[in-house]
């Protein structure tokens, strides 16, 4: 029987998966999307099918080596690797909020793989196909292992694995159709806001964890990890603000 | 074996992207180790060494890049054509 804390945690879980897929799935669909309107969709399909069959191997076999990594160590190393990812999220979110690095733009994106594809086809490039279901495989192989590695971090440690698959397999499907309904980039969608929420939550798991690899018995036991979430997005709205200020002031 | 290249680049990114960043918080995780390990501090103090030391150096990090764009916001604006001192 779940009890309401196992439910906190659980969704707190799902919910990192699901909108950390959700930015990566969106930046994989733009470079197939370009690749199949460029190349057509033979090669864009298999690049891409191909990236998730090699993902699919990765997860198997990566799956049976982390059963027989001993559990401080596992959750020391998950922990390293969640704060070393989600602060680096975090980082960029605030730089981009405060307008010290520029927004993440899928259609400038999507113009500038258009164009690196068309630009091939001109130099009469006889490998084309091949190379632009290269262009797709990797792409889904990259933003793919980002998802895997999330999905990992954050369902392994409590047996979730499977709803934390859910929940990226629910932003795959999200994206995939809404991207075969329009066709189009997806540039709507808030990649910054995102990225800072996920940055928020994968923080919190990642202190959360480390601690627990070095034997801290954190207060709340599960319940800390919205303390810590609490925290980090005060102070990542606390650094958009001093550094937009920092930037105010040295543009007068 | 330009794409393995490639490829291991990019797994590297995808946990340092400010290598500077990256540095920080395995220093404040070694802190919060030798804290429990040598010094036999409790464990309570290392989860506030790495609660603290973490948020410090992000924001210690952010700051720097911010401190970096202005400085490079006001480096442009000196070499500006329009200003009356570089027109002269």
């Amino acid at each position: 029987m779940l009890t309401t804390l196992d439910w906190a945690y659980t969704g707190h879980a799902v919910a990192a998966a699901f909108l950390a897929s959700l930015v990566e799935v969106v930046e994989a669909y733009t470079i197939v999307l370009a690749v199949g309107t460029v190349r057509g969709w033979r090669p864009a399909a298999f690049g891409a099918i191909s990236g998730l069959v090699l993902l699919l191997v990765l997860v198997a076999v990566f799956g049976r080596l982390l059963g027989n990594v001993p559990l401080q160590v596992f959750q020391l190393g998950v922990g390293i690797l969640l704060l070393l990812f989600g602060m680096r999220w975090l980082r960029k979110a605030i730089l981009r909020a405060a307008g010290i690095v520029p927004l993440h733009d899928e259609e400038s994106a999507f113009a500038e793989e258009t164009a690196y594809l068309q630009l091939q086809a001109r130099a009469g490039e006889t490998r084309l196909d091949w190379l632009a279901g290269l262009a797709a495989f990797k792409a889904v192989m990259l933003e793919g292992l980002e998802v895997v590695f999330i999905v990992i971090a954050v369902g392994s440690q409590r047996g979730l694995l499977l709803p934390a698959s859910f929940g990226a397999l629910a932003a795959c499907l999200l994206v995939v159709g809404v991207g075969v309904s329009i066709h189009r980039p997806l540039s709507r969608v808030p990649e910054n806001t995102l990225k800072f929420v996920v940055g928020v939550m994968l923080s919190a798991f990642g202190i959360y964890w480390t601690g627990e690899g070095l034997g801290v018995s954190w207060p709340g036991h599960d319940l800390a990890i919205f303390g810590f979430a609490a925290l980090f997005l005060f102070v990542g709205l606390t650094g958009v603000a001093l550094a937009k200020r920092n930037r105010l002031e040295a543009a007068r | 074996m330009n794409l393995i290249v490639g490829i291991m680049r990019q797994l590297l990114a995808l946990f340092v992207d400010d290598g500077s960043l990256a540095v920080a918080i395995l220093i404040v995780v070694t802190l919060a180790a030798i804290a429990t390990s040598a010094f036999e501090l409790s464990p309570a103090v290392a989860g506030g060494i790495l609660i603290i030391g973490c948020i410090l150096m992000l924001l210690e990090n952010v700051l720097r890049a911010a401190r970096r764009s202005s400085m490079t916001l006001r480096e442009d604006a000196a070499f500006r054509p329009d200003r009356a001192e570089n027109v002269r």
